[in-house]
C-alpha cells in the first residue's frame, strides 16, 4: 500500500500499537513479518506467494553458500543468480527481449506471448528492489562477509519483507539489517516522533511538490506535440523536481517508518542537485542502489584496477545495465548510456580540471566550481527526459529543442509551469543549503514549539493538496 | 531515565503542536471554502467505478446496475430506489459523459450477473462511434481494485463527501498558481456526487447560467455530427449486433434488460432528433431489436410523469425533481418484472 493513502495511516497505526504491545515478547519478529506481508498483499494478494517463494530459496541458498567448499559454493551461487535474474526477466523483461528479438530475427515471439491463453502475468511491485536485495544476500554470503551464524528463516524473510523498504528501497544490505535484527531495537520517543517527522516531510516531498507542483507540468509539458528551447528545458525541469520529490519523498517515508519500530535504513539521497560533477551525483543519487551496483556490478567488472579503458567498460556496462534495472526500454538504456558518458568524461577531463581549478584565486575557483555545478545539473536535467519520454522519437524531439536556443519561441507558457518553474528554483536552492548545513539534521535540533509548528505547517499542506493521487514512480521498477 | 523523559516530553510537544496547528490550518481552509460557497463532492474515478462494479457480482437476481450517462447519474437516487423496491439493490455504474455499451457488455459476459440491467442511452450513443467509452472503467474493474487501494477509496470517498479539503481543484498548488498570476477561481459547482456514485444537480445554485448550458449542448451535439456523422438507419440497426448478443447473454442467465431514453427538451431535443429522428431510429431498435429479444425500451418522454418534469439546462432535472423520478422508473421497474 502507498505511503500517501488512508490505507496506509490506518496499517501503520496498528502495526505501531501492535509492535509496542509485542516488545520484549518473541512474537514481535513474526508480528513485523506478517505485517510486511500484509502490506505487500495490500497492492495484489496474488504476488504474496512468489515474495516468499523467493526469498526462501534465496534463505536456502545462502545457507549452501555458507558452509559449502569452493566448488559447490560457484554452483549454488549460479543457481542464485539465475533463479532471481531469471524470475526479474521473465516479470520484466520478456516482452522487452521477445520484441528485440523479433525485430531483429522475425521470430514472432512478442505475438505467441501476448496471445489469447498465454500466461499474462502482471509485473509484481518492487520485484526489482527485493530481487536485489535478496541477490545482495547471497553474493556476501558467496564471498564469506556473512556472520558464520545461521539466520532463521524469520530474520531473513523480515529482512527481505521489511515493509518500509520493501517495495522501493533503499535496498539494504544483510550486514547492516541483520545485526539489528539480532539486537531486536525498541523504538523510544525520539525514534517515534523522528520517523513521524520524517514521514511528514516525505509526504510533503511526495503530495505537495512531485504531485502537485510537478507533476502536472510534467505530464502536459511531455505530451505536448511542439515544443520549443524553453518548454523543452521546462519539460525537463519539470520531471527533475518530479522524480526527486517522488522518490527521496518515498525514501524519506520509508526511512521514517522504520525509525518509528526502531530501525535504521541507510540514507538514500542527499542533495543530488548540488552536486558538482557526476561521481559526485551518484553519491547523492538513489545512493543505496549506486553503492549496489558499485560492488556488485562495477567493481567485479574490474573497477578502476585494470587500466583507463578496462576502467570505462566497466562503468558504460554499469551504467547501461543501472538503466536498464529501471526499465524495459530503450529510453532507459538511453539514459544509462548518458550517464555512462558523463562519467567517462569526467574522468578524462577530471584531473586536468582539478590542476586549472587549484590554480585560480578563491573567487574565480569559487566561480569555477559554481560552473561546474551547473553543467552538472544541466546535463543531469538533460538526460532525464530520456528517462521520462514514452520513446525515442519523444525524447530525441526534446533533446533536440533543448539543444536550439535560436527554436522560433511562441508556444504560450502555462501559469502552472510557471509556478512549477519557482518551486523548481526553491528545491535547487533548498539542495545547495543543505549541501552546506544538513538540514534535516539541524530540524531535529530545533525547539519543540518551532518543529512542531514547522511540521504542522507541512501536514496542513498534505491535507489541502489532494490533487490527482499517483503512485510512486518507482514503484514500477 | 531523565534523558528518556526529557526525549519523551519534547516529542509529546512537537506532537501536541502539530495537531493543533494543523486542525487550525486546515478549519480555516474548509471555513473559507465553505464561504465562497462550496459544496464537498465525491471525485469520481476509476477506482470507485470499479469498485461498485464488483458489488454487483454478489447480488443475484436482486442486482439493479444502473448503466448510462449524466442523465441518470445525476437523476436517480439509489437509495430511495432500493426503499421503492424492497430485496433489490440499486448500484450506480452510469459514468458522467460517457455512453455505456461497454459497460453492458461487460455484465453480458459475467456469468455472475444474473439481475436487471437500467440502460439509459440515446439513439447516438447507440452508434458505433461510442461503444468504448466506459471500456476504461470495464478494463479497471476486470484489472481489479487492491485490497488497499479500495480501503483508501472508500476512506476517501467519504472523506470528500464531508470535507472541501479533499477537492483537488481547491487544492494548495491551485490556489496558489491564480493568486500568484491573477487567474479567477473556480465558481462554486452545482453538481455534487455522494460516495455511492449517485449525483445530483442543483440548479437553484447561484453560479448556474442554465441559458448557457442549454445553448452548449444544443451546440455540442450539433457539432458532434460533423465529426460522427449519424449513419443510416439501417446501417445504424445493423451495427448493433452486439447489442443483440448482450441482451440474449443476459436475458439467457434469467436477467432482465430496461433500455431508456431520457428526455430532452427545447432547442436540446429539436437538435438529438435532426440527428436521430425518433421514428426511424429509436422506435425501430425498440421495435426490432429490444422487444423481439425479450427486453423492454422506454422513451421517457412517453411517461407523462418524466415529460412533466423541468429540464433547467435542457438534459437534466434538478435535485428537487429525484425522488419524482426515482419513483416513476421504481414503477417501470415493477411493470418488467
Amino acid at each position: 500500500m502507498p505511503f500517501d493513502s488512508f490505507s496506509f495511516l490506518l496499517f501503520f497505526i496498528s502495526v505501531v500499537l501492535l509492535d509496542r504491545m509485542a516488545w520484549g515478547t518473541p512474537a514481535r519478529k513474526p508480528i513485523l513479518l506478517i505485517a510486511s506481508w500484509a502490506f505487500y498483499a495490500g497492492w495484489n494478494p496474488y504476488f504474496l506467494p512468489m515474495l516468499i517463494a523467493t526469498s526462501t530459496l534465496d534463505w536456502w541458498l545462502g545457507r549452501k553458500l555458507m558452509t559449502a567448499s569452493k566448488v559447490m559454493k560457484n554452483r549454488w551461487l549460479m543457481l542464485s543468480l539465475i533463479s532471481n535474474l531469471g524470475v526479474l526477466a521473465y516479470f520484466k523483461y520478456r516482452f522487452f527481449i521477445a520484441s528485440n528479438l523479433d525485430s531483429i530475427f522475425d521470430t514472432g515471439l512478442l505475438h505467441s506471448l501476448q496471445a489469447p491463453g498465454a500466461a499474462s502475468w502482471v509485473l509484481p511491485v518492487g520485484i526489482s528492489f527485493y530481487t536485489f536485495q535478496s541477490l545482495s544476500y547471497c553474493i556476501d554470503a558467496y564471498r564469506g562477509r556473512l556472520p558464520a551464524t545461521p539466520v532463521s528463516w524469520m530474520d531473513f524473510s523480515l529482512y527481505v519483507a521489511f515493509f518500509p523498504q520493501l517495495v522501493a528501497g533503499p535496498i539494504v544490505r544483510f550486514g547492516d539489517f541483520y545485526p539489528q535484527l539480532a539486537r531486536n531495537p525498541r523504538s523510544d520517543a525520539a525514534q517515534l516522533g523522528t520517523g513521524v517527522a520524517l514521514i511528514i516531510i516525505g509526504l510533503f516531498l511526495k503530495v505537495v511538490g512531485a504531485d502537485s507542483v510537478f507533476a502536472p507540468s510534467t505530464d502536459l509539458l511531455f505530451a505536448s506535440a511542439t515544443h520549443d528551447f524553453r518548454t523543452a528545458w521546462l519539460a525537463a525541469m519539470a520531471f527533475s523536481g518530479q522524480i526527486f520529490c517522488d522518490f527521496a519523498g518515498y525514501s524519506l517515508c520509508a526511512i521514517g517508518a522504520a525509525r518509528a519500530f526502531g530501525f535504521w535504513l541507510p540514507e538514500n539521497f542527499n542533495a543530488p542537485y548540488a552536486a558538482v560533477g557526476f561521481s559526485d551525483f551518484w553519491r547523492r543519487w538513489h545512493i543505496s542502489l549506486s553503492s549496489w551496483l558499485r560492488d556488485y556490478l562495477y567493481i567485479p567488472l574490474g573497477g578502476n584496477r585494470f587500466g583507463a579503458l578496462r576502467t570505462y567498460v566497466a562503468l558504460s556496462l554499469t551504467m547501461l545495465l543501472g538503466g536498464l534495472w529501471h526499465g524495459a526500454a530503450w529510453t532507459f538504456v538511453a539514459w544509462g548510456a548518458l550517464h555512462g558518458l558523463y562519467l567517462i568524461l569526467e574522468r578524462l577531463l577530471g584531473p586536468m580540471l582539478t590542476r586549472i581549478h587549484a590554480r585560480q584565486s578563491w573567487p574565480v575557483a569559487t566561480l569555477l566550481r559554481a560552473v561546474a555545478w551547473l553543467i552538472t545539473l544541466l546535463l543531469v536535467m538533460f538526460a532525464w527526459v530520456w528517462f521520462r519520454a514514452t520513446d525515442s522519437a519523444q525524447a530525441l524531439t526534446i533533446c533536440a529543442q533543448m539543444l536550439a536556443p535560436n527554436s522560433i519561441q511562441t508556444i504560450v507558457v502555462s501559469a502552472d509551469s510557471k509556478l512549477m518553474a519557482c518551486g523548481y528554483l526553491v528545491l535547487i536552492a533548498l539542495q545547495l543549503a543543505q549541501r552546506r548545513f544538513q538540514l534535516l539534521a539541524r530540524l531535529q535540533t530545533l525547539p519543540p514549539v518551532i518543529l512542531g509548528l514547522l511540521l504542522g505547517l507541512l501536514l496542513s499542506a498534505i491535507i489541502v493538496s489532494p490533487g490527482n493521487a499517483r503512485a510512486f514512480i518507482y514503484f514500477q521498477f | 531515565m531523565k534523558s528518556l523523559s526529557k526525549n519523551r516530553n519534547h516529542w509529546l510537544l512537537t506532537f501536541a503542536i502539530i495537531v493543533i496547528s494543523c486542525v487550525a490550518l486546515c478549519a480555516m481552509a474548509e471555513q473559507h471554502r465553505r464561504a465562497q460557497g462550496h459544496l464537498p463532492t465525491v471525485r469520481d474515478d476509476l477506482n470507485l467505478w470499479a469498485l461498485e462494479r464488483s458489488r454487483v457480482d454478489g447480488l443475484g437476481e436482486n442486482a439493479i446496475a444502473i448503466l448510462g450517462t449524466s442523465r441518470i447519474l445525476y437523476g436517480l437516487d439509489p437509495q430511495a430506489l432500493a426503499r421503492a423496491l424492497p430485496g433489490k439493490v440499486p448500484v450506480m455504474l452510469a459514468v458522467n459523459g460517457a455512453y455505456p455499451l461497454a459497460a453492458l457488455s461487460d455484465l453480458a459476459r459475467d456469468a455472475n450477473f444474473t439481475g436487471t440491467a437500467l440502460v439509459d442511452i440515446d439513439a447516438r450513443g447507440l452508434s458505433r462511434y461510442y461503444r468504448d467509452m466506459q471500456q476504461a472503467q470495464v478494463s479497471r474493474f476486470i484489472a481489479g481494485v487492491g485490497p488497499s487501494a479500495a480501503v483508501h477509496r472508500r476512506i476517501l470517498s467519504q472523506w470528500q463527501a464531508k470535507f472541501l479539503l479533499g477537492d483537488a481543484d481547491l487544492g494548495l498548488v491551485p490556489t496558489l498558481t491564480r493568486l500568484i498570476f491573477n487567474a479567477a477561481p473556480p465558481q462554486p459547482r452545482h453538481a455534487t456526487i455522494a460516495p455511492n456514485r449517485a449525483g445530483s444537480l442543483d440548479f437553484q445554485h447561484p453560479n448556474t447560467n442554465t441559458a448557457a448550458m442549454a445553448a452548449n449542448f444544443a451546440a455540442g451535439v450539433l457539432a458532434d455530427y460533423q465529426d460522427h456523422p449519424p449513419p443510416a438507419p439501417d446501417q445504424w440497426l445493423a451495427e448493433l449486433d452486439d447489442v443483440v448478443k448482450d441482451i440474449r447473454a443476459i436475458r439467457a442467465r434469467g436477467g432482465r434488460v430496461l433500455f431508456f431514453c431520457s428526455a430532452t427538451s427545447g432547442a436540446h431535443l429539436m437538435a438529438d432528433q435532426q440527428g436521430y429522428p425518433r421514428a426511424q431510429y429509436w422506435d425501430r431498435f425498440a421495435r426490432e431489436i429490444v422487444v423481439p429479444n425479450g427486453a423492454r425500451a422506454i422513451y421517457a418522454l412517453d411517461i407523462p410523469a418524466i415529460s412533466a418534469l423541468r429540464l433547467p439546462d435542457s438534459s437534466h432535472i434538478d435535485q428537487r425533481d429525484r425522488a419524482a423520478f426515482t419513483a416513476t422508473i421504481a414503477d417501470l421497474l415493477k411493470k418488467i418484472d
